[in-house]
């Protein structure tokens, strides 16, 4: 199958070379003009199991990842950065970093509860699987997330036994 | 643009049947989405200050109630906070 075969990714080629200028100047209103996006089509609403059956996958678009063994997003890139990590959900905080570059992370950086709140939630009763799973939301690849990344991160969810899904986007 | 890409991601584990509950802080890229709770603090730090645990786990709490909805349901805490 040719790349040209999928019509979203044809039409992410034609918008960038006008919006990469503007991507690098950080003038995104005007670089996100005629970004091409799929149709989002109406979604069935699920019934959720009952809450102790609740395995909830946490999901993060904030640039979290593992200093310890993995490397961070790319926060620079005028394109951002369409690649997920995924780290076990109890790490210690201090192993927790973060790579975004379009939020203040000063509260996080501070307490790591403001976007990942682990305490919080089994304090609150919630099972969350193994792994956090973790996107930097300035991805503006969407065919490569569309194609590669959505589909890793729905197969990371169900192999981690989750049956609902927490995100947090940032 | 992060919001929407966590968009993408919640419509596939829908799609997965898979249910989710959203914690942003801009109501419009979750449009259509069926559980979202809208914090009433800013991009960054979604479940309150640092150091505010009493908030963190109220939002937790209220976040996971919307698991229990029966049908789409939406929380927006910045539109009660600007509502006369």
């Amino acid at each position: 199958m040719s790349l040209d075969s999928n019509p979203l990714r044809t039409a992410w080629a034609a918008w960038l070379p006008r919006a990469l200028p503007l991507l690098e100047a950080e003038e995104y209103a005007q670089a996100l003009v005629g970004f091409p996006k799929p149709e989002h089509l109406p979604l069935p609403f699920l019934a959720t199991p009952p809450p102790a059956e609740r395995r909830v996958a946490f999901i993060t678009s904030s640039g979290a990842y593992d200093t310890a063994t993995q490397t961070p997003f790319l926060a620079r890139s005028a394109i951002g950065d369409a690649s997920h990590r995924v780290f076990p959900t109890m790490l210690a905080d201090e192993r927790i970093g973060f790579s975004h570059g379009h939020y203040d992370d000063q509260d996080v950086l501070a307490d790591r509860e403001v976007l990942l709140p682990r305490r919080a939630l089994a304090l609150e009763g919630a099972i969350l699987t193994t792994n956090i799973v973790s996107t930097m939301g300035y991805a503006i690849d969407w065919p490569a997330l569309i194609e590669s990344t959505v589909p890793q991160v729905i197969q990371q969810v169900k192999n981690d036994g989750a049956n609902c899904a927490l995100l947090v986007p940032v | 643009m992060c919001h929407q890409t966590v968009r993408l991601v919640a419509e596939a584990l829908e799609r997965a049947l898979i249910p989710t509950v959203v914690v942003g802080t801009m109501r419009t890229p979750l449009k259509g989405l069926p559980r979202i709770l809208i914090s009433r603090y800013d991009r960054g730090r979604n479940f309150g200050a640092a150091s505010d645990a009493t908030e963190h786990r109220a939002l937790a709490r209220e976040a996971l109630s919307l698991f229990d909805a029966l049908e789409p349901t939406l929380i927006d805490h910045k539109e009660r906070a600007t509502a006369p």
